[in-house]
């Protein structure tokens, strides 16, 4: 079962590693079509102009929900190769992760191999879910740098399994905690990779990405994955400080890992606040984004160099 | 909130301006953030050691070699405990009063927005409008009416207005949610305001050694006294502890009232009072007497010191003479001391603090120490408990529940608008439906359901449109 399992993680690895090289080659030169769009801006303009809908829409379908969507580009781009080259990498992943977990018998979260691959799953389902929600493409080329390097990073700790100390023996908190954690630091993830593309930009432009999203997409698109990782962090903080009054007694002891996670969780709550009551957008706005993800990466590691209660991590 | 001149120029005035502003929410929040990050990057006094000058002082020693010069500087400046400070608890308590007035401030606001809905696109909410489609339709404006309003029934709140002009739509859909945002921000406020009684009125006693078989008052005014009936412990083979657990009983003035097996993770629990299974180890079991043989101790002393050189624990019990104490020392077991065989302990005696005498001695040898006569009968084990009362804790859970609810229908539960005028048009009626967009129009293809509503509604007329038009300037009223 473990060989199966840690056979999945390289597997999955070696994927990721082929979805961002396709990904990046599908960077320069990639042309979309505009006829094969959605075009953006002005749609009453557009139907008008070509007769309208009601001309071409066939009786069948008037009661159906609309779909605005962009359709997909006849042949398959290399972008396209790198999404799902990406989603191939998710399922086995998270076959890797659920053998695991058999064979060890609990949650695959009690060792920081297991956490750093459990974070790369969470890049990984934040990445799709983002692209099946919001068709964003061109976000893959900056999440799956995160994942392989969590993924590259895992494969440099030990992969032996421990036994739980008795703190950890409680599955059931343990596994809805760390998963909520989990998939909260994949979106955050997601929302660095929108964030830096969106500083980014110019410079891509420049050196010729032709299909680059326009920095309000962007913008939106970095919100939109705090909308899901914020929540999330607040029931991983409440989940903790619930096991943390079971376990030790208080349901806070300024831990520095529970701390580091509160910093995190006051980073992002800086940034809804700025941009949603103050309007922040673009650069501002995408620097948050950035500090918010330095704050996750430095809660994730910072049980290496902060010791503490977590540190059995 | 309105306030008159005179209001917001005075004092109270400018506080609350100052706590419903913004701005300062922002600050507030990355304020703490940046004293949090003090609090992760600088090791932090443990509570052992708070409000013990001498404990402070050695553990400040133990830092100095990193610190250097600026170790006791640092001290001053609160470095060492930040979450104590006084500049965090203020930033934190004026976080609370902050986000409580910002919910009071909002409040009429949001509830006249609910209550009592724009039920025309005007003023501030036109600048968000983005998306509007206009069509007209070979059908009159009462039965367009009807089918716009039976296409939307159901999932909307439909509100409808009528002049003898136009016919006006006003269609809502999770049309309560803006007020989750005062949930949520109560939410903290209460966790907030929990946490500072917790300050208050609670204890937490994180050391309460009890050696198996013996008792231990609780204290605090609380009349109970624990007694440790067994204990046990398990480990893997590397050595690592598996699992261990006391079996307790607590009695309420000399009455057994409550009796369970306490492991981590499974606290006893009785009234407000928490026991959690914290540490464990070895007591040694001594009789003390005095010269004339009047006996001074007996029972167990918990070893519960571990020594610097990381071989030696160590116990200490005062005796009930003034200012006499008595150390135990012994090896941890795996370890080796030449001087301090198997079977035997070392007892250092004080008085005032000073050392008078210490000698080593042997299981079941009475032997005299610093003028008293010391037995040492032989090793039992100890549980380590912590025993907790925090009557704030059940508020902390009722504003994270708060918190956890207001944000989620905030986040997943957005209010959908839309605004439909129908008017009458010479080839039947005219319909133009509004709705303020989320997304930017650039953003087209990210799925925004406020347009896909308005999009399926006009597919929806379509089969009777005999034309679509461009987009005109927003309806104004
Ligand atoms: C740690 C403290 C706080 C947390 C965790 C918090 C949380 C939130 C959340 C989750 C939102 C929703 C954001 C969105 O819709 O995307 C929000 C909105 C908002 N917050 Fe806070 N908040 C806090 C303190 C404050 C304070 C002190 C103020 C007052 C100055 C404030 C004023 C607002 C306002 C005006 C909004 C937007 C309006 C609305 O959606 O009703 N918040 N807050």
């Amino acid at each position: 079962m473990l060989t199966l399992s840690s056979l999945a993680v390289s597997t999955s690895t070696i994927l990721v590693l082929l979805a961002f090289v396709a990904a990046l080659s599908g960077l320069v030169g990639r042309r979309r079509s505009a006829t094969t769009r959605h075009t953006a801006g002005v749609p009453a303009l557009v139907l008008a102009s070509a007769g309208g809908p009601g001309q071409q829409a066939p009786a069948g379908v008037l009661d159906e929900p609309g779909s605005t969507d962009a359709t997909l580009p006849s042949r398959p781009t290399t972008g396209w190769y790198a999404a799902a080259l990406a989603h191939l990498a998710l399922a086995v992943l998270t076959v890797g992760l659920v053998t695991r977990a058999v064979a060890v018998g609990h949650g695959p979260f009690a060792n920081q191999h297991e956490f750093a691959v459990s974070f790369a799953w969470g890049l990984l389902l934040a990445l799709a879910w983002t692209r099946w929600r919001h068709q964003a493409d061109g976000l893959t080329v900056a999440v799956l740098p995160l994942a392989l390097g969590m993924l590259l990073y895992a494969a440099t700790v030990s992969a032996t399994p421990n036994p739980l100390v008795p703190a950890l023996q409680h599955n059931l908190l343990l596994t809805v905690h760390v998963l909520a954690a989990v998939i909260a630091y994949g979106a955050a993830g997601v929302a660095c990779a929108a964030a830096l593309l969106s500083l980014g930009r110019p410079v891509l432009v420049r050196l010729g990405w032709v299909g680059a999203p326009a920095p309000a997409r962007l913008d939106e698109l970095g919100y939109r994955a705090v909308a899901v990782a914020f929540p999330l962090m607040t029931v991983m903080l409440i989940l903790g400080s619930v096991w943390a009054e079971r376990a030790w007694g208080t349901y806070w002891s300024w831990d520095p890992k529970e701390t580091a996670a509160l910093l995190t969780w006051l980073v992002y709550g800086g940034y809804l606040h700025a941009r949603v009551v103050r309007g922040w957008r673009g650069r501002r706005a995408a620097w948050l984004l950035v500090v918010g993800f330095v704050a996750v990466l430095f809660t994730y590691f910072g049980n290496l160099f902060l010791g503490g209660m977590h540190s059995y991590a | 909130m309105t306030m008159s001149h005179a209001v917001a120029r005075s004092p109270l005035g400018v506080i609350w301006r100052f706590l419903t502003s913004k701005v300062t929410a922002i600050g507030l929040i990355l304020t703490l953030g940046v004293l949090t990050l003090l609090g992760t990057l600088f090791p932090q006094l443990p509570d052992s050691a708070r409000g013990n000058s001498m404990a402070t002082a050695a553990w400040l020693d133990g830092i100095r070699p990193r610190f250097g010069d600026a170790t006791d500087w640092l001290a001053r400046m609160q470095v060492f405990g930040v979450f104590h400070s006084l500049t965090f608890t203020t930033t934190a308590a004026v976080l609370g009063l902050s986000t409580l007035a910002c919910t009071l401030n909002r409040t009429p606001a949001l509830w006249r927005q609910v209550a009592r809905p724009p039920l025309h696109p005007s003023g501030h909410l036109l600048d968000q409008i983005h998306h509007s489609r206009r069509v007209v339709v070979a059908t009159d404006p009462a039965s367009v009416t009807a089918s716009v309003a039976a296409h939307l029934r159901g999932r909307y709140h439909l509100v409808t207005t009528s002049t003898a002009e136009a016919t006006d739509l006003y269609a809502v859909r999770h049309r309560f949610a803006p007020l989750a945002t005062l949930v949520a921000h109560a939410g903290i406020v209460l966790v907030l305001a929990a946490a500072a009684v917790t300050g208050q009125v609670a204890f937490r006693d994180s050391e309460v050694a009890i050696v198996v078989g013996e008792r231990h008052a609780v204290g605090h005014d609380t009349r109970l006294v624990i007694e440790a009936a067994s204990f046990t412990d398990s480990y893997t083979e590397a050595g690592t502890p598996l699992d261990y657990a006391s079996d307790l009983k607590l009695l309420a003035d000399g009455r057994p009232v409550a009796r369970a097996t306490v492991r981590v993770n499974e606290p006893l629990r009785y009234d407000d009072i928490a026991i959690y299974q914290s540490f464990y180890g070895v007591a040694a079991v001594l009789q003390v007497s005095d010269p004339t043989g009047t006996t001074l101790f007996d029972g167990g002393v918990p070893l519960k010191w571990g020594a610097e050189d990381g071989i030696h624990t160590v116990g200490l019990l005062d005796l009930p003479l003034p200012g006499e104490q008595l150390a135990v020392v012994s090896t941890v077991s795996g370890k080796r001391d030449p001087l301090l065989r198997a079977g035997q302990v070392q007892i250092v005696t004080y008085r005032g603090g000073a050392e008078t005498d210490r000698r080593v001695i042997s299981t079941g040898v009475a032997t005299d120490v610093g003028g008293l006569r010391v037995t040492f009968l032989r090793e039992r084990q100890f549980t380590g408990l912590t025993v907790a009362r925090d009557p704030g804790s059940l508020w902390v859970w009722w504003g994270a529940a708060l918190l956890l609810v207001g944000m989620t229908i905030t986040f997943s539960m957005r209010p959908r608008r839309l605004w439909v005028r129908i008017t009458a048009h010479p080839s039947g009626s005219q319909v133009h439906v509004v709705t303020p967009a989320r997304t930017t129009p650039t953003d087209a293809d990210l799925h925004d359901p406020d347009s896909a509503t308005l999009d399926e509604l006009i597919r929806a007329l379509t089969p009777a449109s005999v034309e679509t038009l461009p987009d005109p300037a927003l309806i104004r009223k």
